[in-house]
């Protein structure tokens, strides 16, 4: 872990720190609190502590990270606590990943164990492989193994997170069978007592996958018995979606050194759009057909954050319903050719019958109808 | 706060309760063994304290008091005051008989508190729910809403002494009422009532009294008997400075007929899990819980949720689903988990079901889209138990409305059936008639219409009557007191039923329009308004447009076509049909691959073109969104042909096209396998204008010459198809449009064939394919 940045200073050069290096004092308070509170073995915090240091608590001065129900958060906390594997599981851009780091760096004090799922993932970047050299040299034995994030997460008792779980191939996701199940890692190699890797308390597995591939690499039933499963769903409420696009576009803009903010009307605009788009659903309860490309929050803040950089370098910055349009076209277009007829239709008939701001950008569907 | 509030040794004491907790029912027996109260004083109807023997009888649960009026303006109203074997009002009852004390309701008469905007379930929580207070102590103690927040103070801990309830919630509703702001009129309208009660009893008995209310009024009513300030801060203007204005606004007109009486009730009912009437959720759950911590109860032991969870597992597995020891053991300890990590003393209602989604589900659980796994076990927590009234309790009234109702109009039922027809135009039968369709809406055994005009396909109007048999069946009585649920007349009920049936119905326009004949059949007028909204919301949901176009067929039948049921032209039929209009507009519009329903097409793309043409004006639907529509539909290249044809025929004869667009589209679907689709939608919509225009026979006639056989062949059952909308006599003039452009009379082109059209149709497609064989092997003749 010496390669983390510790200091301020080095926090300032890395484009974005780990969540435990970036909430470092939160943690290490609330750490002090629980000193004497019984923990799960291997355990940094309190389940309770974990609990506040996700959602926030003002009088301890815990900032709010996630926005989502209590309920699911207890259920993912017991989940990890009772030694069952957690699934993450919702549509791409409901901040399962930033849960996931969030709760690594509460329960461990490390985020850093991932492990990227992907058509390409082997065995060797999941558990371990060999400095070749070495072992020529030396054999199998500690000096020569090359630990992959499950092992350090086995032999060092601490949260190993595994994104998109859902995108490797079966025969890679079932190696984890029996370590979920007996916790117990072979390394058939070795011939000295590290021939079996126990995993130390304080280990367990959070994955993530997301439900638009489901089906691409659907997991064996075996595997889902080993996890509990949670969705994390779209933000519910419009009022907390709102506020969360408007101060993460703030952010993101501020950091690209550009002096713009989203109008409080157009982030209202974007939000509702957005939200109806995505639930199929529109404020008074009519329905209509759900986009096929993906429309979720982060997705709404990129849209925002690029309508102020095209207002920012080519609009004499202000940002207005057209560049809105212009970013939301590019994001939620993609290439099914029938969501152009579903956004075209949402405006003839929702956009269409709205006052306000709403008309200047019913107006600007002329860039949707070339 | 005063003290004294939380000191049982005072010679009255309040017991403030949350209706339905068991906690609370428990503390009531407790207290009242403590305290042995000369009277024991209850929240609940006063009017109802003369029969409050009938309470007594060995009802099986839940039963209700059920009390209704009907106001000068005709409208009938109900409110129900739910009892089950854990409500701390029925413990107080009970304990009152076992140690002699006088039992007594205290509450102001329903009869004089109803307006529209007063609850009709009269053991709701509302005034606890809706507190600015809760969701500040929600996030303080980490919980998630005000239920969990009652059940963390008051119902898990097993060990809460009586005292310690009476105190957490007398703080609880203290504060609740105190940063709550404006105290409705109503109630202080009942407190000042329940106050007076009290000094009464206090004056006749000379022993000391127990006063069960519900929490937010016990600290008023201890404050009004020793005249100090009220809980809340801001006094109500009204209270002090206008009584009169108070008396009028709020206090509603006295009613013409009002009466009171038991009913039997449900768990389904009492747990109204949403909306501003909810009181505890999970009746079933409660129940169970009830029965494993009441005292006198041999066979308890062991944990409520491991019942529950058993009895869970069980019908799931009876379901087909699969649910495993392994299962059992991830549930159970994830349950045990989450009531730890939540701080309760047991595993918790929302603990069992947490952990049920967590360990169980392996699905993405979508917002609104039920899992069998928690519909099993919520429908577990519901409970099943339906009330039985015992035998000698006073007949609710309906039952003696239904008599009346039947005897008034001649219908009572003899064991021996007898048939009755009836026309709808005489408004005697007519009045029959509703009264049999109220009957069969609730469903009461023996009233079953055998025939009549179809309202519903509408084929034949021109006189609209019914065929009903009656008879006697041995169901009827019970029927009778079983649809009591329901209201109190006939009416009522049927309005009732009708509100649940629409309640019932998911995403179905087509149904909820038939609900709206079904109330104009039972000549309803207080539940067509209130269908009305359930209906709207109905038709934005459903995205069927052949559901939404049939709706639209019985809604502009009803608003503009049926005067014997009195719904033509109704103002609010017409909001509806506006609303279904646009809604069908809308689903047109991204209509899909409809294959196999082009008569259903057909008939719903002629119904939006009839709704505009009948009520356009009168209800000033937007023709230019119609026109709009109807243009991208017709101009949609990947649309099938019928819809082109179809939606081009609309525009036809909205005169928004012309015979030159007409062509123009034509000659786009101009492909052998198009064509026939094509015509039969352009005239399925616009048979009269093609009729106006012959000149359009000429583009077809010269399409057609330009096929081959084999191409003629393929085109020829669709076009077949298509000719059929028109009468003979159109057709003829047609043919005759034809001749005259060819230059030739009827006799010589049309010779009369001894075969039918089909045999020489096959007969020509041999011919085609014998020809086409020749010109394959270079046969002579082969080129015809």
């Amino acid at each position: 872990m010496s390669h983390r940045p510790t200091t301020t200073t080095q926090i300032a050069d890395v484009q974005r720190p780990a969540a435990e290096v970036l909430y470092a004092e939160e943690l290490a308070r609330l750490a002090a609190a629980d000193a004497n509170t019984p923990k799960p073995a291997g355990w940094q915090l309190a389940p309770r502590s974990v609990l506040m240091f996700v959602l926030g608590d003002e009088s301890r001065r815990i900032s709010p990270k996630f926005v989502g129900s209590r309920s699911l958060l207890e259920r993912c906390i017991v989940a990890l606590a009772t030694n069952r594997g957690l699934m993450l599981i919702g549509e791409p851009g409901t901040a399962k990943s930033y849960l996931s780091e969030l709760l690594a760096a509460a329960i461990s004090g490390d985020s850093t164990l991932i492990i990227q799922g992907s058509a390409g993932t082997t065995e060797d970047a999941i558990k371990y492989s060999w400095n070749y050299a070495l072992l020529l040299a030396e054999g199998p034995n500690d000096r020569s193994l090359v630990p992959a994030p499950l092992h350090r997460g086995m032999s060092e008792g601490k949260l190993v997170r595994f994104e998109e779980i859902t995108r490797c191939p079966l025969e890679i996701q079932d190696t984890l069978l029996s370590i979920l199940s007996d916790r117990v890692l072979a390394i058939p190699e070795r011939e000295d007592d590290g021939r079996v890797l126990y995993a130390r308390t304080g280990f367990n597995l959070i994955a993530t996958a997301n439900t638009r591939d489901r089906g691409v690499n659907e997991m064996s039933a075996a595997l889902k018995r080993r996890f509990n499963f949670e969705t994390i769903p779209a933000i519910a409420s419009l009022s907390q979606e709102m506020d969360l696009v408007q101060r993460e576009t703030a952010r993101m803009l501020s950091r690209a050194g550009v002096p713009l903010t989203l109008p409080v009307e157009l982030t209202e605009v974007l939000v509702t759009t957005f939200h109806e788009l995505r639930s199929g659903k529109t404020g008074d309860g009519k329905t209509l057909e759900s986009l096929t490309a993906v429309m979720s929050t982060a997705e709404a803040v990129s849209v925002g954050y690029a309508a102020g950089i095209h207002a920012y370098y080519y609009d004499n910055g202000k940002i207005t319903s057209e560049h809105l349009m212009q970013s939301l076209l590019g994001s939620a277009l993609k290439d099914a050719p029938e969501d152009r007829d579903k956004l075209r239709h949402y405006f003839n008939h929702v956009v269409k019958e709205r006052r306000g701001v709403w008309r200047s950008f019913y107006d600007a569907r002329r860039f949707l109808l070339d | 706060m005063h003290s004294d509030i939380f000191d049982i040794k005072q010679r009255v004491v309040f017991v403030p309760v949350r209706h339905h907790s068991p906690a609370c029912a428990r503390a009531v027996q407790q207290l009242v063994r403590m305290v042995r109260p000369a009277a024991i004083l209850i929240e609940g109807p006063s009017d109802f304290n003369e029969r409050i023997d009938e309470l007594f009888l060995p009802h099986t649960l839940p039963i209700a008091i059920y009390s209704y009026i009907r106001q000068q303006d005709g409208a009938r109203r109900g409110a129900f005051y739910p009892f089950c074997a854990y409500s701390p009002e029925w413990a107080g009852l009970q304990s009152a008989r076992e140690t002699d004390a006088q039992a007594r309701f205290i509450d102001l008469p329903w009869a004089t508190l109803a307006t529209d905007r007063t609850p009709t379930h009269r053991y709701a929580d509302a005034e606890l729910r809706t507190s600015p207070y809760i969701p500040t102590l929600c996030q303080k103690l980490g919980v998630e809403n005000f239920d969990a927040l009652w059940d963390t103070l008051v119902e898990i801990d097993p060990a809460l002494s009586p005292q310690q309830l009476l105190e957490r919630v007398h703080h609880l509703c203290y504060q609740i009422r105190a940063s709550g702001g404006h105290v409705a009129a109503e109630d202080l309208r009942r407190e000042a009532f329940m106050a007076d009660e009290i000094r009464r009893t206090l004056a006749e008995t000379k022993g000391r009294l127990l006063v069960i209310t519900g929490g937010f009024h016990s600290y008023a009513l201890f404050a009004r008997l020793r005249q100090l300030p009220p809980p809340e801060i801001e006094q109500p203007a009204i209270e002090t400075a206008q009584p009169e204005a108070d008396a009028a606004s709020d206090a509603p007109a006295e009613p013409i007929e009002r009466g009171i009486a038991l009913t039997p009730y449900s768990y389904a009912q009492l747990d109204n899990l949403t909306g501003y009437e909810a009181g505890m959720p999970s009746p079933g759950f409660y129940h169970q819980v009830w029965i494993e911590r009441d005292g006198s109860n041999r066979d308890r032991g062991g944990d409520v949720y491991r019942k529950l969870l058993a009895t869970t597992v069980t019908d799931l597995r009876k379901a087909g689903q699969i649910a495993s020891t392994a299962d059992l053991i991830a549930v159970e300890t994830c349950a045990q988990a989450l009531a730890a990590l939540r701080g309760h003393a047991e595993v918790w209602r929302l603990d069992l079901i947490d952990a049920i989604t967590g360990a169980l589900i392996k699905d993405e659980l979508a917002d609104g889209v039920r899992h069998p796994f928690l519909d099993a076990i919520l429908t577990l927590f519901r409970g099943s138990q339906r009330g039985v009234l015992a035998e000698g309790t006073t007949l609710p009234p309906l039952v003696h409305d239904i008599r009346r109702m039947l005897e008034d109009h001649g219908l009572e039922p003899a064991p021996r059936e007898r048939s009755l027809r009836l026309d709808l135009s005489v408004a005697e039968e007519r009045a029959r008639s509703q009264v049999l369709h109220q009957l069969r809406v609730l469903e009461i055994p023996g009233f079953v219409r055998r025939g009549g005009s179809d309202l519903v396909a509408r084929d034949d109007l021109t006189t609209i009557w019914e065929q009903w048999s009656i008879a006697w069946t041995p169901g009827f009585d019970a029927g009778c007191i079983g649809a009591a649920i329901y209201g109190a007349t006939l009416a009522e009920a049927a309005a009732a039923r009708l509100a649940e049936l629409s309640a019932r119905i998911e995403r179905s326009a087509e149904h909820a329009a038939l609900l709206l004949l079904d109330a104009c059949l039972m000549g309803l007028d207080q539940p067509v308004a209130a269908l009305l909204d359930r209906l709207v919301a109905l038709i934005r949901e459903d995205s069927d447009f052949f559901g939404v176009a049939a709706a639209l067929g019985h809604l502009l039948y009803l608003y503009r076509y049926d005067d014997l049921l009195g719904s033509a032209g109704r103002g609010d039929i017409g909001g509806l049909l506006v609303e279904t209009f646009g809604r069908a507009l809308w689903l047109l519009e991204t209509l899909g691959q409809t294959q196999g329903r082009d008569q259903d097409l057909l008939k719903s793309i002629r119904a939006l073109i009839q709704t505009f043409e009948a009520c356009g004006a009168a209800l000033s639907l937007d023709r230019e969104n119609l026109v709009e529509v109807l243009r991208r539909s017709s101009g949609d290249d990947a649309q099938q042909p019928l819809v082109r044809g179809a939606t081009m025929g609309g525009l036809w004869t909205l005169r928004a096209a012309d015979l030159a667009q007409v062509r123009a589209d034509l000659h786009a679907c101009a492909a052998p396998e198009q064509l026939g689709d094509f015509l039969t939608g352009l005239f399925g919509l616009a048979r009269e204008t093609a009729q106006r225009h012959p000149d359009l026979v000429m583009s077809i006639d010269e399409l057609l010459m330009s096929y081959d056989d084999e191409a003629y062949l393929q085109a020829l059952p669709a076009l077949r198809l298509a000719f059929t909308f028109f009468t003979p006599r159109e057709k003829h003039y047609l043919a005759r449009t034809l001749l005259d452009a060819h230059d030739q009379t009827e006799t010589n082109v049309l010779a009369d064939l001894e075969v039918d059209t089909v045999t020489a149709t096959r007969a020509l497609a041999l011919e085609s394919w014998l020809l086409g064989e020749l010109r394959r092997y270079g046969i002579r003749g082969g080129a015809r």
